[in-house]
């Protein structure tokens, strides 16, 4: 359909959305009410339960410190509870600048300019947060071993030998999966930015 | 609530292009009753700062394409959605059904552009003329019209696809 046969037609559909009154007072006033509370209990389940998770998890690991009776185990737990106290803040902090564009004060443009480069803080603190499970991955499990009352600082051989392959596998297949949705959002974005700067 | 009768008088006067942006934005009909009433709790939200300085129509244009570039199709499995009926998004009976068939090719043909050239053409299709359309996208006037024209050609080889 060219342009101007669309014109057409969409002039007739809007002759005909014209002539239809399909809101009420009561519908609007519902809408708007319904939104408000919604927003006000838009608590982000999943990110604050993984939050909370996470929270507890540290203080586990902080208070079990003195458990941790060779240098490696410290390391292994310090490291657990930095990269479990960093995760949650980075995935709310993304989530927030996305829904921080300024919806009233900015043209189409701005809105856009201000989504894009949201979306592109958002994705690089996805890839990170996704290298930083992985490593979480590795260094949990002589924590975990020990917290659980394991007795030697050695977890046993077989326990590696379904726990790194396994854990090595899905690393692998869910890398390989969010390389190509990274890849893929990104060029669109970097189009889209492209277009906005396009005079 | 701001100015409630004067609020619901504005809805109701517009609510051709909050359907119509709906229509545009949104993937499916579920999507589009929630964009639709995520567009009029964003106008509800902003209506006190609204000025007289613009004409009612641009701020309505402007949010509600904001609104729709933010919005997030997640949102409609967060809960159900009360308040909006059916025939809103629902417009045309089985009388229009030739008019719906053309429409719809309409819709995907321009759910097939970006969503620059989508909020450009949409302001076209309402009959703006370049300079309403820079002052609701941001872009210059000759740079509306250079853009239009790309837009044509893309139509134009769309079909020929």
């Amino acid at each position: 359909m060219e342009l101007d046969e669309m014109k057409t037609l969409w002039n007739e559909m809007s002759a005909k959305l014209e002539g239809q009154k399909k809101l009420t007072d009561k519908m609007i006033i519902m809408m708007t009410q319904e939104r408000y509370q919604r927003r006000l209990s838009k608590i982000r389940t999943p990110e604050l339960i993984s939050a909370f998770l996470c929270f507890v998890m540290v203080l586990l690991i902080l208070f079990s410190l003195n458990k941790f009776d060779t240098s490696y185990l410290l390391a292994c737990a310090i490291t657990s509870a930095t990269i479990l106290s960093v995760l949650p803040v980075l995935s709310l902090w993304a989530i927030r600048q996305v829904s921080r564009v300024d919806i009233k004060g900015s043209n189409y443009k701005e809105a856009l300019l201000q989504y894009a480069l949201a979306k592109r803080r958002f994705l690089s603190v996805q890839k990170l947060s996704f290298y930083l499970s992985f490593v979480l991955l590795i260094v949990a499990l002589p924590v975990a071993v020990k917290m659980m009352g394991g007795k030697t600082t050695h977890i046993e051989t077989t326990t590696w030998l379904w726990y790194l392959p396994l854990g090595f596998l899905f690393f692998v297949v869910f890398a390989r999966w969010v390389y190509r949705c990274y890849v893929n959002v990104t060029v669109q974005l970097e189009n889209l930015l492209r277009e906005i700067e396009d005079q | 609530m701001p100015n409630e009768s004067e609020f619901i008088r504005v809805i109701k006067e517009s609510e051709g292009i909050i359907f119509k942006i709906a229509i545009l934005y949104a993937a499916d009909k579920d999507d589009q009753k929630d964009l639709y009433q995520e567009i009029v709790y964003q106008l509800w939200r902003s209506f006190d700062s609204f000025r007289s300085e613009s004409k009612i129509s641009t701020w309505i244009y402007r949010i509600a394409l904001n609104t729709s570039i933010t919005h997030l199709r997640k949102e409609k499995k967060r809960g159900p959605q009360v308040g909006i009926d059916e025939a809103v998004i629902n417009r045309f009976d089985s009388d229009d059904s030739f008019l719906e068939e053309r429409l719809t090719q309409l819709y995907d043909q321009v759910k097939k552009l970006n969503t620059i050239e989508k909020g450009i053409v949409l302001l076209h299709l309402e009959g703006k003329n370049y300079e309403e359309i820079a002052a609701i996208t941001g872009f210059t006037a000759t740079n509306v019209g250079t853009r239009l024209s790309r837009i044509k050609d893309k139509l134009r080889s769309q079909l020929k696809d």
